[in-house]
């Protein structure tokens, strides 16, 4: 079972990594404020407001050229 | 007059695009990797069909050595899960990190590197496995130049996912994104730790491990291949996905935290569990079983966070076959996360192991779960990357879905109870100590349940070419598109 000799140490080292990445999530603040975190991918900018209802505002993925729009 | 909107649209040509300056997402590559998924789905399920034909009828092999169940499978498991299954976590883990973070990828041309890159992989797959280079490995059959290839992607796709995340415009890094980050480090630690070889050859290779050992990092691979490919990378699709379809936010935030550092934790213990009563040390079998049991709690903590969400709106499922394919996917999560605990206790494992039980763990996990989450993701993302209010079709969405699930139930329901058969007939004894059956007549009572089986595929398959169609239409009546970013900083 020589290869314990490379999975052990290897799993140490990456349980001391997870450990870090989870201790600088902390730290970072990255767990305040959850409520409102998860609800903020609803939220719809007014940009993708404009383009669900005119989808001819999205950007056209061919040769960039210049586009002026004009709303009545 | 000139326009009037308050936020840059489609101005100056922006040829040279510089994150921090773009106004829009790069979802070219989103677009690029979401048609692949669905080309690669056909391809890996047609030849699903073919080789589940051949294990009723070996004569479909024609004698012709590219054309051998031997060689074949290797091919149906690669493009399913590396090349379905992958470039549908490409397409879906770039669309989601640029949103969340609410900025262009760092780097077009990686994300262009990654794309070409990984087809190429595909292709040299598709041509080396009929041909018969293979490193004997499950899922990791490629030899070592694809296998470098295949890193060096890996390489340019984590910087690329990290980097973005590095500047993104929003402090909190959402949930999905942890799995999909988890997802990206474990496979490639388990692909450079599996993937080392010494080359005697081209394409020939020998283990950098032996034996039992080799036996040991295989299935610490394998697994965690399963763990952190199929299952963190495609949570991440579920926790975007499904609050998105549903327009509701996650069940509990929170929950998915705990779920996230859960899982990653307990998955990379569970391998052993492929490995009972071999020659691998008891302990470590024994540690697979308790890693693979608590398994059990994470995972249908998640299951439920995932179908919760829809708590107050459950009249979705009822109208929108999309939402549908998200959570009937969550369902199956469940079965195959019900399952595999139980198939990793030993005195179950010595009946289900080598027999077809495995096989329809597996499928109800890739074709339930994986497959789809996969399906419904894409059908949310088709239309929006082609400017379309919806699909082409949304009744051809439900037909795909009723197909495709009456397809993996007869899958899934043919391969139990082969499995059971076999495991039973092959530990019968007789009073005089012999044994009752001989193999080969194990392999005779199962032919009708491979028929069926093969049935169950082609239904799933005829659904996949459904959504081919479906998505043809959709991107024929459409243009490429390019959603704007928010320019929330520079409004209140």
């Amino acid at each position: 079972m020589d290869i314990l000799f490379l999975l052990v140490p290897l799993s140490v080292l990456l349980a001391l990594a997870v450990m870090g990445v989870l201790a600088w999530a902390v730290w970072s603040g990255q767990f305040e404020e959850l409520d409102s975190e998860g609800q903020r991918i609803l939220i719809t900018s007014a940009e993708e407001e404009l383009t669900l209802t005119d989808t001819s505002l999205m950007h056209i993925n061919t040769t960039p050229t210049i586009i002026r729009h004009t709303r009545p | 007059m000139s326009a009037v909107l308050p936020f840059p649209t489609i101005g100056a040509p922006q040829r040279t695009w510089s994150a921090s300056k773009a106004t829009v997402y790069n979802d070219k590559v989103v677009r690029q990797f979401s048609i692949m998924a669905v080309v690669w789905g056909v391809v890996s399920m047609l030849v699903g069909v073919f080789i589940a034909a051949q294990m009723a009828w070996p004569e479909l092999n024609f004698g012709i050595s590219w054309l051998s169940f031997g060689r074949l499978r290797p091919l149906h498991t690669n493009a399913a899960i590396f090349a379905f299954g992958g470039c549908a976590l490409f397409a879906t883990s770039y669309y989601v990190v640029q949103r969340t973070c609410q900025t262009r990828i760092i780097s077009d041309k990686l994300a262009a590197f990654h794309f070409w890159g990984w087809q190429a992989v595909i292709v040299a797959a598709a041509i080396s496995l009929p041909m018969g280079y293979t490193r004997g490995k499950e899922y990791a059959e490629l030899e070592w130049p694809i296998a470098i290839v295949i890193a060096v992607v890996w390489v340019a796709y984590a910087i690329n996912f990290f980097g973005t995340i590095g500047i993104r415009k929003v402090r909190h890094i959402y949930v999905a994104n942890w799995f999909y980050g988890a997802f990206i480090i474990a496979v490639a630690m388990l692909h450079i730790v599996n993937a080392a070889v010494v080359p005697a050859g081209l394409m020939k290779s020998y283990s950098a491990y032996a034996g039992v050992q080799d036996a040991m990092v295989q299935w610490w691979y394998g697994h965690n291949a399963v763990g952190f490919l199929l299952t963190a990378g495609f949570l991440g699709i579920v926790y975007y996905f499904i609050p998105k379809q549903a327009e509701r936010p996650v069940y509990s935030y929170r929950l998915s935290i705990v779920h996230f550092w859960a899982l990653i934790f307990t998955y990379m213990w569970a391998g052993p569990h492929h490995l009972h009563y071999t020659a691998l040390p008891d302990w470590a079998q024994s540690l697979g079983v308790v890693f693979s049991l608590i398994l059990l709690a994470p995972s249908w903590g998640g299951m439920i966070n995932g179908v919760m969400t829809l708590s107050g709106a459950w009249h979705k499922l009822r109208d929108d076959p999309i939402i549908r394919f998200m959570i009937v996917a969550l369902s199956f999560y469940g079965i195959a996360t019900f399952e595999g605990p139980m198939l990793s206790i030993k005195t179950v494992n010595a009946l289900s192991h080598y027999t077809d039980w495995n096989i329809a763990h597996v499928h109800g996990g890739t074709l339930g779960w994986v497959g789809f989450i996969s399906m419904g993701a894409l059908y949310f993302l088709v239309p929006r990357l082609f400017g379309q209010p919806k699909m082409h079709s949304v009744p051809a969405i439900e037909l795909h879905f009723w197909v495709a699930t009456v397809g993996i139930v007869l899958y899934i329901a043919a391969m139990w109870i082969a499995g059971v058969m076999q495991g039973l007939m092959w530990r019968s004894i007789n009073p005089d100590g012999s044994l009752t059956y001989t193999f080969v007549e194990g392999v005779k009572a199962t032919y009708p349940f491979y028929v069926v089986r093969l049935f169950g595929g082609i239904l799933y398959l005829t659904g996949m070419l459904v959504m081919a169609w479906n998505v043809f239409m959709t991107a024929r009546a459409g243009k490429p598109c390019d959603a704007p970013i928010p320019s929330a900083v520079a409004h209140a």
